[in-house]
């Protein structure tokens, strides 16, 4: 069935436009508000969510489990109405819980700020400068959710099919132009996508299923469905919960066959200080996207005292039925020392990621970090970040140098510095350029060689000794060449692949 | 500034007055709470409060309303919402129409209690010009 979804701001007309599209289709009219309400009902809490992302409060790991069991919501509630109809949803980021369900008709609807202000002035009746100010911090709470949430800025017009303005047209004209664009045909549902609906409610289902009950409540997951085949990925330190995942998901009907792994790829970050603003930290939550790995912090402490801190982040479900939604108060706790060194924020973001593995800190320098890595070999890749900060430049990077072949002898893992990640896994323009470099060297020297294997034969078969002294360099700088070229061009290739 | 603030507690549900009451007391301060908002509002008639704590959403008369009573009756008195069903953009308008502050629920006494003591703070600055 065919899905509509109206980008709107508050106070514009996107309400208006979509209720007198869905008449003249004769489609539901869904708004996000109705979603939001039925979703609280279930217990999410929604106004939480979004009041932390807006004041910009520390997201817990529980948080975190919650806004992908909203996401989860948000998909199967439009899944299954756009199953039973036409439906015209609303709101934000319809399209964004909706991946990969190529057909859903985006349309941005915008309007004049004054006519904004005045709407405002008039319903609220407040006066004009407030009424400004209304508008400007919801619309700035709306991009922090759409960041947040979604990780795009929503006034991208880039992520609308098109972007319509009530300054110049009436919301009845709008609606009749907006329903011709719904008759094209890339706005119609095929068999393909009809069967793609199917797999985004199940899988949101069976997140859901995975973040309601006791049993598995906090276990972080990766689902994914396909002709009712469902497969689930957990990280490793929620291995105990997990193994209850199965018979939470039995009880879901339509599910054909259940494959659950835990993700084996590890990603351990040493710093000394984290930042999760640094692009090297992007790239690395970049890889780990890509591996399906949780990536693992380590804090190192240069000092002498040989310990260590486990600061692993369990989530702590509070259940607020019964209790009007008061928690009880917590004893006071000592702000951890760790707090200064960006460690929450980092972990903020992996959460956001999902990619969230074990914190540590780490006292005693190089020894304590050397038997921990020995320890553990579960690690998949060991990325060393900015460490002996207190040295000069000079001296840190001989000191980091000699940290990485040390651990690299302790490591059944490949371990890098932070400034190789993006050369080495990650496929970038730059690297296109370089495999079309060597893929057109490879080809004309075979070209080559294939070409003239008469005279490269004869010139190596000569007889004269500075002739042969002559082929023997030949070949000598010729080999290597050749092989450089191919492996480079086969290296890119695969990374490209992902078989890296 | 008296010792003790004497708070209002405005929600529907009774067991939000319930656990919050003697949470709050713990402080010294005076709370009285209501879930019927229309009798929360006769009694703002009798006696000033210096915060006023309301769910946005409730049946008959809601937050929003009991805002604008509060700021056209006693404008310094400081109201804080709470949103449980309402979304921030609710609870923004409140904020456009003079409200302190907004909490989300669920929440701990604790969130609550940072909250009233910056009220607390703004009452005091606005008492000393």
């Amino acid at each position: 069935m065919q899905i509509i979804c109206i980008s709107r701001f508050s106070y514009g007309y996107g309400k208006e436009l979509a209720e007198k599209l869905a008449d003249k289709l004769g489609y539901q009219s869904l708004a996000r508000e109705e979603l939001v309400d039925k979703a609280t009902e279930h217990g999410i809490p929604v106004g939480k969510l979004e009041t932390a992302i807006v004041k910009r409060q520390l997201f817990t790991e529980e948080l975190g489990i919650e806004t992908d069991r909203f996401k989860a919501f948000m998909t199967a509630s439009l899944c299954e109405q756009a199953l039973k109809g036409g439906i015209v949803y609303h709101g934000r980021g319809g399209h964004l819980v909706l991946p990969g369900l190529i057909h859903v008709l985006r349309i941005r609807a915008i309007a004049n700020l004054e006519d904004r202000i005045k709407m405002v002035m008039q319903r609220m009746n407040i006066a004009r400068k407030q009424a400004k100010q209304y508008i400007e911090q919801v619309d700035e709470d709306r991009r922090k959710y759409s960041r947040f949430f979604y990780n795009v800025d929503c006034d991208d017009p880039s992520h609308y099919d098109i972007v319509i303005n009530a300054a110049h047209l009436a919301v009845d004209n709008s609606a009749s132009a907006l329903m011709h664009l719904a008759q094209l045909p890339e706005f119609q549902l095929t068999p393909a996508l009809n069967q793609k609906i199917h797999d985004l409610l199940l899988e949101s289902k069976c997140r859901l299923a995975i973040y309601q009950d006791e049993r598995t409540r906090g276990v972080k997951v990766t689902v994914s469905a396909e002709k009712e085949n469902v497969s689930i990925t957990y990280i490793p330190r929620h291995g105990k919960k997990a193994e209850a995942i199965p018979s939470v998901i039995e009880r879901i009907d339509g599910v054909k066959s259940l494959i659950c792994t835990v993700a084996t790829t590890n990603i351990l970050y040493i710093q000394e200080q984290f930042n999760p603003e640094l692009p090297s930290f992007q790239h690395l939550v970049e890889i780990a996207a890509k591996w399906n790995a949780s990536v693992g912090l380590i804090r190192l402490v240069q000092d002498d005292i040989e310990k260590e801190t486990n600061e692993v982040i369990s989530p702590e479900f509070n259940t607020a039925k019964d209790v009007g939604g008061i928690l009880d108060d917590e004893p006071a706790v000592e702000r951890k020392e760790e707090s200064g060194y960006g460690m929450p924020e980092t972990i903020n973001k992996l959460i956001q990621a999902g990619r969230a593995g074990a914190c540590q800190t780490i006292h005693g320098g190089m020894k304590s970090l050397a038997n921990k890595i020995k320890q553990e070999q579960n690690y998949s890749l060991v990325v060393v970040g900015d460490v002996f900060t207190s040295y000069n430049n000079l001296i840190r990077k001989r000191l980091k140098r000699d940290m990485i072949s040390t651990l690299s002898d302790q490591a059944s893992a490949p371990v890098i510095s932070t400034d190789e990640i993006e050369e080495q896994y990650l496929f970038r323009p730059k690297q296109w350029i370089m495999t079309v470099v060597y893929a057109l060297l490879s080809s004309l020297m075979l070209f080559l060689v294939f070409t003239n294997q008469h005279e490269i034969l004869e010139f190596l078969s000569q007889s004269e000794d500075w002739n042969r002294v002559l082929a023997i360099i030949a070949v000598t700088i010729f080999a290597p060449l050749a092989a450089y070229l191919i492996g480079e061009f086969s290296h890119n290739i695969m990374k490209f692949l992902k078989l890296e | 500034m008296p010792d003790k603030l004497k708070i209002m507690v405005i929600d529907d549900e009774e067991i939000v007055g319930k656990r919050l009451k003697p949470a709050l007391e713990k402080r010294g301060d005076i709370i009285e709470s209501f879930v019927n908002s229309k009798e929360a509002l006769a009694r703002l008639v009798e006696e000033h409060f210096d915060i006023v704590i309301t769910d946005i959403r409730m049946d008959e008369i809601d937050g929003l309303e009991v805002l604008d009573y509060i700021k056209s009756h006693s404008k310094d008195t400081k109201v804080i919402m709470i949103t449980g069903y309402a979304t921030v953009e609710v609870a923004r308008e409140a904020l456009a129409k003079g409200a302190f502050d907004f909490i989300a629920k669920p929440f701990k006494p604790e969130d609550l209690r940072i909250i009233i003591n910056k009220a607390v703070k703004e009452l005091n600055a606005e008492q000393m010009t």
